[in-house]
């Protein structure tokens, strides 16, 4: 699509569509439920492939959740793990060796028991550099996963994982890792049909040669079209079940989606973060089918500190405090959206968060002069790179104004195609770069993780020997408060060095008919079908009003 | 006439070649990977995919060096490259012809082919590139056998699609065309080419959510968005009732400019003196337009159609996203986006054939219709 003709059209169109949404009543579009329990979901986009190791998107995950067991699942309201194929476990003192016992009446849709060796070969083939998994970085927590991937040892076997007899599972980490439980239900950690996969190579995902472990299975999938999965009625779970057939349609286009959630075509948007375009997101406030929810992930923006004059941890403090991230959520970004001044996301149960500063220009003035630029005196030009986005370009504007204004700093913007811009924030040449991290997993760790290294997502290039410390120290910890408390407090330096400003937290923004039971809004966005249903006695008076905002 | 069609056959390999090396290397060359998403990928992930698709070879080079691997003290593969003395082979040690050593890169390996070693013998064994009709898998669809595979199942809905709008353009800009010329000035005239000024100037991006606003989401007549398909047995139809918004969203501009093309060629024909002579001869006037000057007049309607068609059938980018349809056009700006290498080659490589074709098809219809035009 021509970029200049979408520049100018895409407003008009959102104004038309606009028009058309304004309309009366508490929901928007038809609400009579249907005589049945099948499901229509819009899922974003195509999925890569429903192989759980030949993937890292959001709409496979969507679709695969549904498809291969793994240890636990995830609750529907919080996120947390819940007992899956594990139905218990253990960790040793320091949480470097993790126990699970599996359920025993588990089988796969051929019939086959699902066993610990099923979960021994999966987890071998997810750090199998063969494989080139997406996700394998999930493994290195693993003994030698991360040895393994980087080709570094030969032997897969070596791999810190084994069946002690068919319903145990043993886990050896590489170091302790007091937060593994919270990544088990992710879909990389699924079992995959060893005898599937040898005997079809890639094809063991298309629906004729689908062998799976869900409570759902794969029976149809048209690419651009839809992926249809139906109840499977050998499952250990099928009498919890109540959707009968699950559609999913990659709708790319965020209009066309709402229209089709309009029209009742699905019943629900999925696939996490902003599935409503912004400028629906004022007229459909009111709505009851209209729904916010803060996300566990953070958009912040990476300061480079390997470059003069951010190096100084002062004046990275300075541009922080001058930032009114109120005002930018409230009155620009208007779809929901929290301001962040901890870099760990809310919904983290039990976590101390760290109290930090807010907004305080006076402060940043006076910490600006500190560092010798006395009212932005000499202070040199820097420049925010950002991925080519009408909405990140405008929260660059307006920081880029509230730094003139408040530190009478010159700042200007670059912004790049998605890939150029990559490039660009890996190999370190920027001042202010705009970064975002969603979480794979419920646990602070995967937000402080990042800068533990100086590797892959440390973007600003900061270390701090005592940070390091005080992770590895948190991690190997068994007490999660006491954990918590640790990882709170190596937080709390982090924010004080302040070589990332979190802006704000993500909310996804979503549309779900009234109809629909069992769906919520959750910090990982994860929504295993086994617990949705359709009411298909629901009527607008019986509305309690229940939902989750 | 048949050596002018060899000819032209002839001509379309060299040109194959030219587009698909032009766009092997502005892909590869454009910034990025395929397997970059909105989550980071570690180097060592990243490593380990390139291998997996190839990508860590040299794109491409020439040289009179040979390279050949050693090992390091630890173990790991070295590649290390030597200078080929003129007339000597040092790999085989007999003398010999230069060896060219620029097979193993990307640009050989994808359009010529490569040696790839058996998961269980070992033993290498070679595999065509585009040359053998090999496209290679797509390094998105991971799940698809091949590149051929994944146009394969985009192609009956942009063909449906593109084949409706285009019978629609053609069926009504035609006859739009000859009245408003045959009627020049009058109401009629004045009325048809304003729509079809309004036609052309009003894209798809806006048309397409005007009709959905009003047939879909108002009167509630037809589907805003996705297809059904019916299953007939051995093959598959569109439901008619899903593919009515795109195809006359996509047909507006054909429909718009053929009928300006058609009003225009139609009145020059009118003025000249073999349809004065036509009339003076006492033909009806049925006769003199239908069968005397539509024939001329047709011509640069041919020469528009033809081409058109084939970027109908080849996919439309815009209509088939507003519409959330499967087709072609989605697969092409999905795998440019996404740095789909292979995809967006297989894709390319399949437009350029259409659209080749189809300019081949249009000359040869002018021989049919222009009796002064002939091949010879």
């Amino acid at each position: 699509m021509n970029r200049q003709v979408g520049r100018i059209a895409l407003p008009v169109l959102a104004a038309l569509a606009f028009q058309a949404c304004v309309t009366a009543g508490a929901y928007f579009g038809a609400t009579s439920p249907p005589g049945d329990q099948i499901l229509y979901i819009s899922n974003q986009s195509e999925p890569r492939s429903l192989d759980p190791h030949k993937t890292a998107g959001v709409p496979e995950s969507a679709i695969m959740l549904n498809l291969y067991d793994c240890l636990t699942t995830y609750d529907p309201k919080t996120s947390e793990p819940i007992p899956c194929i594990a139905t218990s476990w253990e960790s040793n003192a320091d949480a470097s060796v993790w126990t699970f016992h599996l359920r025993s009446d588990a089988t796969w849709t051929d019939g086959r028991p699902l066993t610990a060796d099923d979960f021994v070969y999966s987890w071998r083939r997810l750090a199998d550099p063969a494989t080139a998994s997406p996700y394998a970085n999930l493994i290195y927590y693993v003994k030698n996963g991360e040895a393994i991937n980087d080709s570094k040892l030969d032997d897969i076997t070596q791999l810190g994982v084994r069946a002690i007899d068919a319903h145990t599972l043993e886990v050896t980490m590489e170091r302790p890792t007091a937060f593994f439980l919270a990544m088990t239900p992710h879909y990389a950690f699924a079992a995959v049909p060893q005898w599937a996969i040898e005997a079809w190579g890639d094809q063991w995902v298309t629906p004729e040669h689908n062998v799976s472990s869900g409570p759902y299975r794969l029976v149809k999938r048209v690419p651009y079209d839809r992926i249809v999965l139906e109840k499977w009625n050998g499952h250990w779970d099928a009498a919890r079940c109540v959707i009968t057939r699950a559609v999913y349609l990659p709708v790319e286009d965020q209009n066309t989606a709402v229209n089709l959630y309009k029209a009742k075509e699905v019943y629900v948007l999925a696939g996490g973060g902003q599935s409503v375009p912004t400028s629906f997101v004022k007229a459909l406030r009111g709505k009851k089918d209209f729904h916010i929810n803060a996300e566990y992930g953070t958009y912040y923006y990476s300061l480079n500190v390997r470059r003069p004059p951010l190096n100084d941890a002062r004046v990275r403090r300075a541009l922080a405090l001058s930032i009114d991230k109120k005002e930018i959520c409230e009155k620009y970004l208007g779809a929901g959206q929290i301001p962040a001044y901890d870099f760990v996301p809310p919904g983290t149960p039990g976590y101390p968060y760290p109290d930090v500063p807010k907004y305080d220009p006076d402060l940043a003035r006076k910490l600006l002069a500190e560092a010798g630029y006395p009212n932005g005196a000499g202070f040199p030009k820097i420049e925010i790179f950002f991925n080519t986005l009408e909405s990140h370009r405008q929260l660059a504007e307006l920081i880029q104004s509230m730094w003139k204004e408040q530190l009478n700093i010159p700042v200007e913007l670059n912004n790049q195609e998605w890939q150029v811009f990559q490039a660009t924030r890996e190999q370190r040449r920027f001042d202010v770069a705009r970064d975002g991290w969603i979480a794979d997993y419920l646990d602070p760790n995967t937000f402080l993780d990042l800068f533990q290294a100086d590797t892959f997502g440390n973007h600003s290039g900061w270390l701090n020997p005592k940070y390091t410390a005080l992770m590895e120290k948190a991690n190997s910890d068994p007490d999660p408060q006491r954990r918590l408390a640790m990882l709170a407090q190596a937080e709390a330096i982090l924010l004080d060095d302040m070589p990332i400003i979190p802006i704000y937290y993500y909310a996804s923004v979503g549309l779900k008919k009234p109809f629909l039971d069992g769906w919520y809004f959750n910090p990982l966005d994860q929504h295993p079908l086994k617990f949705v249903s359709i009411n298909n006695d629901w009527r607008p008076d019986q509305d309690t009003g229940e939902s989750v905002h | 006439m048949f050596t002018f069609v060899v000819k032209r056959l002839l001509q379309i390999i060299p040109l194959l070649v030219i587009i698909m090396t032009l766009t092997f290397f502005v892909m590869r060359l454009a910034p990025g990977n395929p397997f970059a998403n909105e989550k980071q990928l570690t180097e060592v992930v990243q490593h380990n995919l390139n291998r997996r698709f190839g990508l860590d070879r040299p794109m491409f080079y020439v040289s009179l060096k040979e390279s050949y691997t050693t090992l390091r003290p630890d173990g790991t593969e070295q590649w290390q490259t030597r200078w080929i003395f003129p007339g000597w082979n040092t790999s085989t040690g007999t003398f010999g012809f230069f060896r060219w050593n620029g097979f193993d890169n990307q640009y050989n390996n994808y359009f010529i082919g490569r040696s790839v070693a058996d998961d269980e013998t070992g033993a290498r064994m070679w595999e065509w590139g585009v040359v053998g009709g090999n496209f290679g898998p797509s390094t998105r669809f991971t799940d698809a056998r091949s590149v051929a595979e994944v146009i394969w199942t985009g192609l009956p809905l942009s063909f449906c699609l593109g084949l409706l709008a285009y019978l629609l353009a053609l069926v009504l800009g035609i006859p739009i065309g000859i009245v408003a010329a045959y009627r020049q000035n009058s109401l009629v005239d004045y009325a048809s080419m304003g729509s079809a000024v309004f036609g052309l100037s009003v894209p798809a991006l806006v048309l397409g959510p005007i009709l959905i606003l009003v047939l879909s989401l108002t009167l509630y007549i037809f589907p805003p968005a996705l297809m059904e398909w019916w299953d007939l047995g051995p093959f598959s139809v569109p439901n008619i009732r899903f593919l009515v918004l795109p195809a006359v969203t996509l047909s507006a501009v054909y429909t718009a400019y053929i009928a300006r093309l058609m009003r225009a060629a139609m009145l020059e024909t009118l003025r000249t003196d073999y349809v004065r002579t036509a009339r003076a001869k006492g033909l009806t006037e049925r006769a003199v337009v239908l069968r005397h000057a539509l024939r001329s007049a047709l011509l640069p309607v041919v020469s528009f159609t033809g081409p058109a068609l084939a970027f109908l059938l080849a996919g439309t980018i815009v209509v088939e996203r507003i519409f959330a349809l499967g087709g072609l056009g989605q697969f092409f700006l999905q795998s440019a986006t996404n740095r789909d290498y292979t995809l967006t080659l297989g894709i390319v490589f399949f437009v350029s054939v259409v659209l080749i074709v189809m300019n081949l098809l249009v000359d040869i219809a002018y021989a049919f219709i222009d009796p002064r035009i002939k091949y010879d």
